[in-house]
């Protein structure tokens, strides 16, 4: 975990030091580091971008029902 | 002078069904029940040439035009404009797309689970951009159990979480209430098993809503149901039905027993989160096999009014063997416009009994 702490403020630095090939804002985009697991021998690690605030508790619904278990024709019982 | 048309706006689109239709106004989020009739005004272009009707309907009927546009203009489907005008206000593009491999999750959860959920989603729904998960727990569990995962989650690129969990009284609703509102992802909890039903708290400036069901929720076999409350207006789902499966497009379910399936309902499983790897799931020729079935493929639905609004269920359909026949939980017939309950349909007690429902519909 703390590996990833590192490894995630060392990708900050170039993403800030590297204006030309970033856009500007890509020095607060969040990052998320994570193991995939390609098969049960060999474990490479992978990186997810989030804009600014991704992370943000401020967070949005899903568009559409996820699923459809609550029986809503029960609900005037 | 310039003739006068009325066009109808580019978000409201006309769904033509068996016996009526519907204007879907995916801007406002709503949809008005019209008759075929009606939709005989609107040329290709959807416009409405007035004069032109007035000309070919008797005078008896001017009436019942007349209402027909007052409903229209009413609701704000169709505007006023000359030709010239019309054309400046293309028609919406139904082309559908999303950011992520799979953008909605189901986590089932009972008293013999063990499922890792860091593990779950730090491997299979990260990966994925997924972002938005619905956790069913079908026994009680603690609240620092739930307060475990929503930890992880809170530290996640997750943006929202349902849950659906049995109420027990190890959960007083006041706490409860507070936890919801420390935690703003949680945009729902539904508390299943209760006395009665009731809003425990009203979704409020970003709070999530929490509502008591008395309905029992044992397993996933009480999923798939159709019904009006679940129909959904909105520009995403919309453009999705029209070439995607509404339900399990994008789709990942993780089901009690730890298997990664398309729907935690469904029978056949990719793997188990034990042994097998997000890209083997994933990359399983049959995987994606219902992403793509539309309800203009599916049978009675397809002409039915509500088909592009209305979430599919592939789970449980109609006639098992046919995986284009109707979902089994929807008791509307798009032929008499008429809504009944599905369970004490005779033609669909054969499906009942396929799938043991028996004991859940006699409830
Ligand atoms: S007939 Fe099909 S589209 Fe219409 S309400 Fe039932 S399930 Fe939905």
């Amino acid at each position: 975990m703390e590996n990833n702490e590192i490894l995630k403020k060392k990708i900050s630095e170039i993403l800030k030091k590297d204006s030309d090939k970033f856009p500007f804002i890509a020095q607060l985009w969040e990052m998320e580091i994570y193991e995939k697991n390609l098969n049960h021998e060999k474990i490479e690690k992978d990186l997810n971008y989030g804009h600014f605030n991704t992370k943000s508790y401020k967070s949005t619904y899903f568009y559409k029902p996820i699923s459809k278990i609550i029986d809503f024709s029960k609900l005037n019982e | 002078m310039n003739k006068t048309y009325f066009k109808l706006f580019a978000n409201c689109i006309i769904v033509k069904g068996a016996s009526r239709a519907t204007i879907c106004d995916l801007q406002r989020n709503k949809f008005q029940l019209i008759p075929l009739s009606l939709i005989d005004f609107f040329d290709d272009k959807n416009l409405i040439d007035l004069e032109k009707i007035k000309k070919q309907i008797t005078e008896d009927s001017i009436h019942i035009l007349n209402e027909y546009m007052d409903l229209l203009i009413e609701n704000e489907f169709i505007f006023e404009c000359n030709l010239k005008e019309s054309k400046l206000f293309p028609s919406l593009s139904m082309d559908f797309d999303y950011p992520s491999t799979i953008s909605n999750a189901i986590i089932d959860y009972d008293k013999n689970s063990n499922h890792n959920f860091q593990k779950i989603i730090d491997e299979y729904l990260i990966p994925t951009n997924c972002r938005h998960i619905q956790f069913r727990f079908y026994d009680g569990i603690e609240l620092n159990y739930l307060n475990d995962i929503i930890k992880i989650v809170n530290e996640s690129f997750i943006k929202s979480i349902e849950i659906i969990v049995k109420y027990n009284k190890t959960i007083p609703l006041e706490r409860l209430k507070e936890w919801v509102s420390e935690n703003k992802k949680i945009k729902s909890v539904t508390l299943h098993s209760y006395s009665k039903n009731q809003i425990v708290q009203e979704e409020n400036f970003g709070f999530g809503i929490i509502v008591a069901v008395k309905q029992e929720i044992n397993d996933e076999s009480h999923c798939g149901i159709v019904h009006h409350n679940y129909f959904n207006v909105l520009i995403e789902s919309f453009t999705e039905s029209q070439n995607h499966n509404t339900c399990l497009n994008r789709k990942l379910s993780i089901d009690k027993n730890g298997n990664i399936k398309n729907c935690p309902s469904m029978s056949q499983s990719f793997g188990n989160i034990k042994d097998t790897t997000l890209e083997v799931a994933l990359n399983h020729k049959e995987f994606k096999k219902y992403w793509n079935i539309t309800k203009d493929q599916i049978e009675v639905c397809k002409d039915c009014e509500f088909r592009h609004i209305c979430t599919d269920c592939r789970a449980y359909i109609e006639e098992p063997e046919n995986q284009y026949s109707k979902p089994l939980k929807c008791g509307y017939n798009p032929y008499t416009n008429k809504w009944e309950e599905w369970s004490v349909n005779p033609l669909k007690q054969k499906a009942i009994k396929h799938y043991v429902m028996q004991d859940l519909v006699k409830k």
